[in-house]
């Protein structure tokens, strides 16, 4: 019994170990594909920034079959750097789409790489995701915004600053960012956001193509899954390549001169992007949520119709150390049964700053309908992980006795009522009381009938 | 003019008619009736003048009112001699026990509804 015990323990500080030096929420284990292992290196300070934020990084090929991605019904990995757009992948490998769509499925994380020649599976699995990759070989060229260092003459080494992507994915980046690759085009859903873009002028097509359609092409775009796993796509490997990471930056400005910049801007993007897709930031938790009666503290599961509650729901958000406080203005909660019958903004309340989370309140009067109801708060913003959170409460009527009584405008009424009762003690008192008399006056009645 | 003079001796001639010809007893009942259709009558100006609220006391209030009348009434035609032969089996008796047990039930069924 007592090694058995041991073993637990010791395998028990071990997962409390990797869990806290892990700065994503899913896990370390970073599988990295590649079309060439010996590639690997091109992209070396994209993976010792990955490194130095405690991920362990395996390097494989797709058609590498001994790394296994699920192993029963388990994921191996946390998250997968496909970075191997030109491999051909059969229907059984194991890195087939349908394995990584399974991979997705069971929240693990996805960040692809792309060029203009990227193969007709990984398509395939774009279109997963509602992403529409420009055709093959087409790449995205910008005469207008292009760095005259790396560029061999092609206008397809773009100059980009239009970070299109909501505040959570990537905020502000100092630097303009160098992209050379392929654009896509992203479908309707709204899992699917934009993230970078080209600057107005830029096109896509083949080497010498002629037709120019302009406008902005989107470059980078990302996806949250349902179950809140995180997937990138960035239309070029070179965006993470140490080139391009390491490269000053200097292009013609508008104005006729030369813009240059000491450094560009990739480094900062493509951290940013593989912090929001390894889920070390922009994850949202609820620690907890209760409802009760004005001036109770007790969480009832049946509350009266117009009764006065209050909802309170605390949320906090990662930061890639800790969880710190999440501030938002438009945190609702919906009373429903079917139909919505209350949807209210939830206040922040002011809590002690030491507390890592944000609590959210409000105080409502419940519908003046009865019936099974459920107190919803549907949080679902770009870039942030969805939230929703239930509770399903009974809300009944009025018991007979608690109706209000005595009412000042019932007075008449009771009154009346009271007259009645009085009114018809004394009609049958006297009516009893001349009972002979009555006697009298038919026989009076009978006579004067019979004299007439 | 003229319906006017001639509606005057009419009810002149309906008034000592009742006057007359109706016992004491039945005139008992007509007071009580009036009595019960002003009560009724003032709710129902009550009613419309305050709102319906609360609708239960003024439906209990009301229907005290129109259930005392019906009461009443049948308790009139009952026992009015000149019915009587339409009332065989029912002796006056017999029509004011009815009567009261009816009005004894209206009103505890008024009471508690009036809330």
């Amino acid at each position: 019994m007592r090694p058995i015990f041991s073993i637990l323990a010791s395998a028990a500080v071990l997962l409390s170990a990797t869990l806290s030096e892990a700065k994503s929420l899913t896990g370390n284990r970073v599988l990295v594909l590649l079309d060439d292992l010996n590639s690997a290196g091109e992209y070396s300070k994209f993976w010792s920034s990955l490194e130095d934020r405690e991920y362990k990084i395996n390097y494989s090929t797709p058609q590498n079959q001994s790394d296994v991605l699920i192993a029963m019904a388990k994921r191996n990995y946390d998250h997968v750097v496909h970075f191997a757009p030109h491999s051909k992948v059969a229907q059984d490998s194991q890195f087939s789409n349908r394995a990584l769509i399974k991979f997705v499925d069971m929240g693990g994380n996805l960040l692809i790489g792309l060029t203009p020649n990227t193969q007709d599976a990984m398509r395939d699995l774009l279109r997963e995701f509602d992403i529409e990759l420009d055709t093959r070989n087409h790449r995205v060229f910008d005469d207008s915004s292009y760095d005259e260092g790396l560029d061999a003459g092609a206008f397809d080494t773009l100059v980009t600053e239009n970070i299109v992507s909501p505040k959570p994915i990537v905020g502000e980046v100092n630097a303009p960012i160098l992209f050379r690759g392929v654009g896509h085009q992203v479908g309707s859903i709204p899992l699917l956001n934009r993230v970078l873009a080209t600057e107005g002028n830029a096109f896509s097509g083949e080497v010498g193509d002629s037709s120019r359609e302009k406008g902005a092409i989107d470059l980078v775009s990302s996806l949250q899954a349902r179950n809140n796993a995180r997937v990138s796509v960035a239309g070029s490997l070179d965006l993470f390549s140490n080139i391009f990471i390491d490269s000053p930056v200097s292009r013609k400005s508008k104005s006729g001169g030369v813009e240059k910049f000491a450094r560009s801007g990739n480094k900062e993007f493509t951290d940013e992007l593989s912090r929001w897709t390894f889920q070390e930031k922009s994850v949202l938790k609820v620690f907890d949520h209760r409802h009760h009666k004005e001036g109770e503290t007790q969480k009832l599961e049946t509350y009266r119709i117009k009764d006065n509650i209050t909802y309170t729901i605390e949320i906090a958000e990662y930061d890639g150390e800790k969880w710190t406080p999440y501030h938002a203005s438009d945190v609702q909660l919906e009373v429903i049964m079917l139909d919505p019958y209350i949807r209210t903004t939830l206040d922040e309340a002011h809590i002690a700053p030491e507390h890592h989370y944000a609590r959210y309140k409000s105080h409502l009067t419940l519908p003046d309908v009865y019936g099974v109801f459920t107190f919803k708060v549907n949080y679902k913003r770009p870039g942030l992980t969805y939230l929703t959170v239930e509770d399903v409460v009974a809300i009944r009527p009025f018991r007979h006795d608690e109706y209000p009584r005595f009412l000042s405008a019932a007075y008449p009424y009771y009154v009346s009522v009271g007259s009645m009762i009085v009114g018809f003690l004394v009609f049958s008192g006297t009516w009893l009381f001349t009972w002979g008399s009555r006697e009298e006056a038919k026989v009076v009645v009978q006579s004067k009938v019979s004299k007439k | 003019m003229s319906a006017m003079q001639d509606l005057a001796p009419a009810i002149k001639r309906l008034a000592n008619s009742y006057q007359q010809t109706t016992s004491i007893s039945l005139k008992f009942i007509d007071i009580y009736l009036v009595f019960i259709m002003g009560s009724g009558i003032l709710q129902f100006v009550y009613m419309l003048a305050a709102g319906t609220f609360p609708y239960n006391a003024f439906l209990a209030g009301f229907i005290s009112s129109v259930g005392s009348f019906v009461l009443a009434a049948n308790l009139r035609i009952q026992t009015n001699a000149q019915n009587s032969p339409d009332f065989k089996g029912i002796s006056p008796e017999r029509a004011f026990a009815d009567f009261a047990v009816c009005s004894i039930l209206l009103h505890l069924f008024c009471v508690n509804f009036l809330g």
